[in-house]
């Protein structure tokens, strides 16, 4: 089997030649540590384009950001194909620059560029949308635009990587749920979730069909599967309500994945965070699978597979707090050969870290990767 | 005046951000020492509403509107608190690490330990280690919170701990720390005293090390 078969196939909830592996992004430092670094870095353009263009250098920044988007998530497609991977998702992210320390999104929040190891990393901080009022008089995000942008770019990456590595599209950090809630600041969400419900359905509901027209573009452009990517919970549960969860999120996640579906595709959530309580929900929900499954945040294996492993495609549960940051090669291989025993057998189970993050080595994704290779090939029998 | 107390507790899980200064400001007319005010108007509040989060009753938005209100109440008393000698039970600096610039977890670790009669410096986000040293000796502070949500941030952490052995404070101070990227083996590792799965849960540690 190829990586997308073998991707699809589990995600079809029946077993591949063997376990896939997939992650949802790499950092750039890993990419750098995988590819080189490259020529110029992200700092040293930004103060290039300063020096050319004193006066609009941020206007002359952004017309080049989709450009060097497409060249970090090809980077990223090719690092992580060389890591192994069978599966990385890739998704543009429209930011402005404000001057060179800030992006805006046309959601109205306000990032901070971080540097990372001389790639520019970028930090949500505060969103602007403080009222319902400011809402209205927004300029708000154009869907048709967002995904011209989002066919291009991911037409571009397609063409270069369908066949090393299959990919995967997301709505990283634009999330129906995260760009909501950010967009206005935690505050303010919780008081319009509490008293105006109907301000934060129609929130919900404007950005699903963004969402809904950048899944029908990145299946134009060849993908077959998309991410909803955004945290719903933290250790000790979701953040909202599960009632409102079913009253506002899932028509919003519902309209999402019929899309996906009706397009002949797949579509998988992510979430950090405990959702122990709420896995109906995102079965009813039709997603295909789920991603994260952090054993951290207390997400248990067994009890999900047992769960609703006949209906969900299980990915993630290598931790990255320390398995995938510190551990040893010997940690890395326990822990995944654990987690093919809890959840390989029948199919339905994907390998991949929990999240992504700056302090991730690439030598431990190699290991993880060779670990599911040398523990999961099929037949798998429950419990090893 | 125990109606007075009744309505402030009220106006805390009923979410009367509007209402909490007028109640306060009648229960001091009425003769209601400041922290008196807080023992039996705010901190029962503040442990009601954490009591509905441990079960479900409150999720996130219920425990930050609640959260809004005390830090209003606070406000309107604070000035008043800062003429009142021993009014808090004791000093708490409230930190995201350097590396991190995660604020609502450590948002509502503030607004509840001073909804519980606790002082507490918080010095916002990304916070570097000499930062927290400097609060720490100027404040004479004994208890030290600490978030992160993000794995690199541990640097952060090391590089706070670090700071604090160097300038002969480790031993004089309690560290709690809290966050997606924190457990009890995060505490062990680092170096740290206390791991608080939820906001509710640090306030209970604090709330311990005061009183042993």
């Amino acid at each position: 089997m190829d990586s997308r078969e073998r991707v699809l196939t589990a995600l079809e909830i029946k077993e591949p030649d063997r376990v896939p592996t997939h992650v949802i992004a790499l950092d750039a430092n890993n990419v750098d540590k995988v590819l080189g670094k490259p020529e110029i870095n992200d700092f040293q353009l930004i103060e290039a384009i300063k020096q050319q263009y004193p006066d609009n250098y941020a206007e002359k920044l952004t017309e080049g950001l989709a450009a060097l988007e497409t060249e970090i998530f090809s980077r990223m497609a090719e690092a992580s194909w060389k890591l192994g991977f069978d599966a990385i998702q890739v998704g543009i992210i429209p930011y402005t620059f404000r001057n060179d320390k800030e992006f805006i999104d046309p959601w109205g929040r306000i990032w901070e560029i971080r540097n990372n190891e001389g790639n520019a990393f970028p930090f949500y901080r505060e969103g602007l949308i403080t009222s319902p009022e400011v809402w209205e008089e927004w300029n708000k995000p154009d869907a048709e635009k967002l995904a011209e942008e989002m066919h291009e770019f991911t037409s571009q990456i397609y063409k270069k990587y369908n066949d090393k590595i299959f990919l995967i599209g997301v709505d990283d950090f634009i999330g129906i749920f995260e760009s909501t809630w950010q967009s206005m600041g935690i505050v303010e969400f919780s008081r319009q979730i509490m008293k105006n419900p109907s301000y934060i359905k129609e929130r919900f509901e404007f950005q699903t069909n963004i969402i809904c027209e950048l899944i029908k573009a990145s299946f134009d452009a060849g993908l077959e599967v998309w991410t909803e990517s955004g945290d719903l919970a933290w250790k000790s549960g979701t953040f909202m309500r599960p009632e409102d969860m079913r009253k506002y999120l899932l028509p919003c996640y519902k309209r999402m994945t019929k899309i996906a579906h009706d397009l002949g595709g797949k579509c998988i959530l992510h979430s950090d965070g405990n959702l122990m309580g709420v896995l109906d929900f995102i079965v009813d929900a039709g997603f295909d699978g789920l991603h994260s499954l952090d054993p951290m945040a207390g997400m248990d294996l067994a009890k999900i597979k047992q769960q609703v492993g006949d209906k969900l495609c299980l990915l993630g549960n290598i931790d990255v707090s320390y398995t995938l940051s510190r551990g040893s090669q010997k940690e890395v291989e326990a822990a995944v050969k654990k987690a093919i025993q809890i959840a390989g057998s029948g199919g339905g189970f994907i390998v991949s870290p929990t999240n992504i993050h700056p302090a991730v080595k690439p030598e431990n994704l190699r290991w993880m990767v060779e670990a599911t290779k040398k523990y999961g090939a099929y037949p798998i029998k429950r419990g090893g | 005046m125990a109606d007075q107390f009744e309505l402030i507790k009220k106006s805390i899980i009923e979410f009367e951000t509007d209402k909490i200064e007028d109640y306060i400001k009648k229960a001091l007319k009425s003769g209601a020492a400041p922290t008196e005010i807080i023992e039996k108007g705010i901190r029962p509040g503040a442990e009601l509403a954490g009591e509905k989060f441990d079960k479900n009753e409150f999720y996130l938005p219920e425990l930050v509107m609640a959260g809004e209100v005390i830090k209003k109440g606070i406000t309107v008393l604070e000035p008043l608190l800062i003429k009142e000698k021993s009014a808090y039970k004791g000093t708490v600096i409230a930190a995201t690490v350097q590396g991190d610039l995660h604020d609502i977890g450590k948002d509502l670790v503030s607004v509840m330990l001073k909804g519980n009669g606790f002082k507490v410096i918080d010095l916002g986000v990304d916070v570097p280690p000499e930062k927290v040293v400097k609060a720490v000796k100027e404040n004479n502070a004994k208890i030290i919170c600490l978030s992160i949500l993000l794995t690199p941030a541990y640097d952060g952490l090391s590089a706070t701990i670090k700071a604090l052995e160097e300038n002969g404070l480790r031993k004089k101070v309690k560290i709690v720390l809290g966050g997606a990227a924190v457990s009890s083996e995060t505490v062990k590792r680092y170096g740290a005293d206390y791991y608080g799965r939820d906001a509710n849960e640090a306030v209970e540690i604090c709330k311990r090390l005061v009183s042993a």
